[in-house]
């Protein structure tokens, strides 16, 4: 056997070329070769997930120190995470709904601190006009300060003006019949068309990344027609 | 006929479009196309906040966090991002710890980018960077509020099981002021946490390589500052390869991409072309 061919029967680029070539089959026709291995995917993936969450966080953070590390009181996770599936009956129901209130009850002052440090600086940043409205001093010998500072301004204009345009958009408190407020929220719906434009252009490139990234591993990888 | 060409055209057989798209991506990857690329402002901003980071002095004790939440599935773009990010981080002798909260990432970030790059640039493990390791997504909240006043607290273990506190390069890391910087790569919106829970003031710098699906709702966070650079998908990984000077795959795919982009607006045209002819053909006939 050449190295070339112990070199394409290797197990593992082998089963990934299949795998590869098997679900991409499925942009062709839907078959079974593509559905084989759609549930060994599946199936891997899950018994991967299960060995790891035991082998590196339960035996280690839990079990061990429990058992061997003299940490006796972590069997106390046993009966409150039990606790949870009281939700399956009428008579323990109670029980879930304590847990569930303490955790709720976490998560929402979490929450509070999460909302307030991701958007406030972005709501101080959108309505700030002396940042906004007034150009930085121009750099020291940059020959196109003037058009620099200009289209700073006009870039911030333009933003200033979409912020608005979008929000009256949201406005459905009220009927829109004003032809001014109209307008504007028509305004401020083809520029959320043009976001939306945007995230569908990222889209592809993620996908054609991924496909590329495939397409590298079958000729590089595994049949070795693509040097470098 | 005219009307049987454009109808045609509106009904081109997806298979040969897959086809077609197959070669589009394929010849590329055989025959090198030079077409010129630029990095974009948040890839410049990405490579020069490490920059600044590496040049402080005040940083020499501290670490950067990498938290990983790809897996195989978004290997295209992230393992890329990754692999240009850790060449960065080795070649500037900044120290690391390496974070996931997906099973799959901590193996392929360790044995396809930590490991050969470690290797390469004469990283040692304990010493200049560490494996913080897989916690589960259920504990991510907490972990990721822990870190802030208690780092080794948190983490306690790496990721063999040893306590984070003998290695040398945790010595003088305890909390969050003992951070460089963060740096997100992601697939799943994992931002949001480190930005309101871990953050103060944009402190530590923030860094961000989502997939390119993501990146466009970020931006709100690129203009607030809240995010200090951003790696766009594989477009942000060719860009920072190209700033290291270390062309890979990021850089290789450019070409294609570019190709495959012209070929889906060509398709995108004649389908439309098809579609207003038709509709003119049939205005015509009804007249």
């Amino acid at each position: 056997m050449t190295e070339y061919l112990k070199h394409l029967l290797d197990p593992v680029l082998l089963f990934g070329a299949l795998g590869t070539i098997a679900i991409l089959s499925l942009v062709f026709k839907e078959n079974r070769f593509y559905r084989l291995f759609e549930h060994i995917f599946l199936g891997l993936a899950l018994g991967y997930d299960l060995e790891l969450t035991w082998t590196t966080v339960l035996k280690p953070q839990f079990w061990d120190a429990m058992v061997h590390d003299g940490q006796w009181a972590w069997i106390m996770a046993v009966p409150v995470g039990l606790m949870f599936y009281g939700v399956y009956t009428q008579r323990f129901a109670w029980m879930s709904r304590l847990v569930f209130g303490i955790f709720f009850g976490l998560a929402a002052g979490t929450a509070f601190q999460d909302f307030s440090a991701r958007f406030m600086p972005q709501v101080t940043r959108s309505f700030a006009p002396n940042k906004s409205l007034i150009p930085p001093p121009p750099t020291p010998g940059d020959p196109h300060a003037l058009l620099h500072q200009v289209s700073f301004v006009l870039n911030n204009f333009l933003f200033l003006g979409i912020v608005v345009c979008v929000l009256v958009y949201f406005l459905f408190a009220f009927e829109q019949k004003n032809r001014a407020v109209l307008r504007t929220a028509q305004l401020g719906r083809w520029v959320l068309m043009f976001s939306f434009g945007a995230i569908f252009g990222s889209t592809i490139m993620t996908r054609m990344a991924l496909l590329i990234d495939r397409m590298y591993f079958i000729f590089h990888d595994w049949l070795r027609l693509v040097k470098g | 006929m005219n009307s049987t060409l454009w109808n045609r055209l509106q009904t081109i057989d997806r298979r040969i479009i897959y086809a077609v798209l197959l070669l589009f991506i394929i010849i590329p990857l055989f025959i090198d196309i030079p077409l010129p690329t630029y990095p974009s402002k948040q890839s410049q901003d990405f490579y020069d906040t490490l920059e600044k980071v590496a040049a402080d002095k005040g940083n020499a004790n501290k670490i950067v966090i990498v938290n990983g939440m790809w897996s195989p599935s978004t290997r295209g773009e992230n393992q890329w991002q990754a692999e240009a990010l850790i060449t960065h981080l080795m070649q500037k002798h900044l120290h690391f710890a390496t974070l996931t909260f997906d099973t799959q990432n901590d193996t392929v970030m360790q044995t396809s980018v930590v490991e050969p790059l470690a290797k390469k640039y004469g990283y040692v493990y304990g010493r200049d960077y560490v494996n913080w390791g897989y916690r589960p997504n259920a504990v991510y909240v907490i972990t990721i509020k822990g870190l802030v006043t208690n780092i080794p607290g948190t983490i306690k273990k790496d990721a063999h099981g040893t306590p984070i506190t003998s290695f040398a390069v945790m010595k003088n890391v305890k909390t969050r002021s003992d951070v460089a910087a963060v740096v997100d790569i992601t697939p799943v919106e994992s931002t949001e946490t480190w930005l309101g829970l871990f953050e103060q003031n944009n402190s530590p710098p923030y860094l961000f390589a989502p997939t390119a699906v993501m990146a466009p709702t970020y931006y709100p966070y690129l203009d607030s500052g809240q995010i200090q650079g951003m790696l766009t998908g594989i477009k942000g990984a060719g860009d920072y390869e190209g700033l290291l000077h270390t062309k890979s795959f990021g850089s290789r795919i450019a070409s294609a991409l570019s190709l495959v982009y012209a070929l889906i607006i060509l398709l995108v045209i004649i389908g439309n072309v098809g579609h207003f002819a038709t509709r003119a053909a049939k205005r015509r006939e009804a007249s």
